[in-house]
């Protein structure tokens, strides 16, 4: 049997109390907040307390540590917010911390794994997600994985000295896309 | 902030009216309106409450962007929010669901300096 947590290269684990080090040295690092909606620099303490309350994981809180499949080793974090019940829908969330697995299809694979438990194991019908509109690698990953452009929100972030626009992209059921 | 709307003959509430922050660092803001009150409709009061929230929001409470999703099937909404200023942004596909079906929703904004 397939596991629901694994791709190719990444596998989704609960987050542990062990992760913050790591979680701490990657979220207080300018070039991998640079495309996040993270400002200010983090505390232990909130580190600590974001992996308390995500490790009770479930529907309301499905986030995850992505690790390597071949060794294991934490790399960056996936998740959904805002999950409705009603609607069907959540927003994603995507981290990859470590900066020596850029570039290497790893994101990619997190994405994919994430949309395919959002999809047949959370029973989702549609994950949307916001990005920078300058970040074109990101936007050129999620549309190979099958999200598709829906809008721009204009202005809609101040960050660096000036309003950025937001992309809104949207992947509906059976539009996920593994090559 | 939610404010309710009165009607300036009989200061009468006859809706009420919603400005929520996403980040103050964005000076953005969502808004909610309401016209509860049937015998309100399509007398211009809805139309002259977003005008007056959006003037307040740009004027009084510094923001640089206003914006709302809509139902595509509210044309009536749709033309009054255009009215006021609103320029659409996208199309959410889906991103509802109610009475049986998925709904796509509209996204719109206005900019500080785009109020008509």
């Amino acid at each position: 049997m397939e596991s629901p947590f694994e791709g190719r290269l990444v596998r989704l684990r609960a987050r542990e109390p062990g992760d913050e080090p790591l979680l701490y040295q990657w979220f207080n690092d300018p070039e991998v907040t640079q495309h996040l909606s993270l400002r200010y620099p983090l505390s232990h303490a909130q580190e600590k307390e974001f992996i308390e309350s995500a490790q009770r994981i479930g529907y309301n809180s499905a986030t995850f540590g992505v690790e390597t499949v071949v060794e294991g080793r934490l790399i960056g974090g996936v998740g959904f917010e805002r999950v409705s019940p009603e609607n069907r829908n959540a927003i994603l969330g995507i981290a990859i911390g470590d900066k020596s697995f850029w570039n290497g299809g790893y994101g990619s694979d997190a994405m994919r794994v994430l949309c395919r438990f959002g999809f047949e194991m959370m029973n989702l019908h549609r994950i949307e997600l916001e990005v920078f509109a300058e970040n074109v690698r990101a936007i050129h990953v999620y549309e190979k994985v099958g999200f598709r452009m829906e809008g721009t929100r204009r202005q809609a972030v101040f960050k660096f000295g000036r309003y950025q626009d937001i992309h809104v992209m949207g992947l509906l059921e059976g539009e996920l896309r593994w090559e | 902030m939610r404010l309710s709307i009165d009607a300036i003959e009989g200061s009468r509430p006859i809706g009420w009216v919603a400005l929520r922050s996403d980040g103050l660092e964005n000076r953005s803001a969502s808004l909610g309106i309401a016209v509860g009150e049937k015998d309100f409709w399509n007398g211009g009061y809805g139309t002259d409450a977003m005008r007056v929230v959006c003037q307040f929001g740009f004027e009084m409470m510094n923001l640089n962007r206003i914006h709302l999703d809509v139902f595509p099937e509210n044309a009536v909404a749709i033309r009054c929010y255009e009215k006021v200023g609103f320029a659409i942004e996208g199309r959410a596909r889906d991103a509802t669901f109610k009475h049986g079906n998925f709904h796509d929703l509209i996204l719109m904004s206005v900019l500080a300096g785009e109020l008509k």
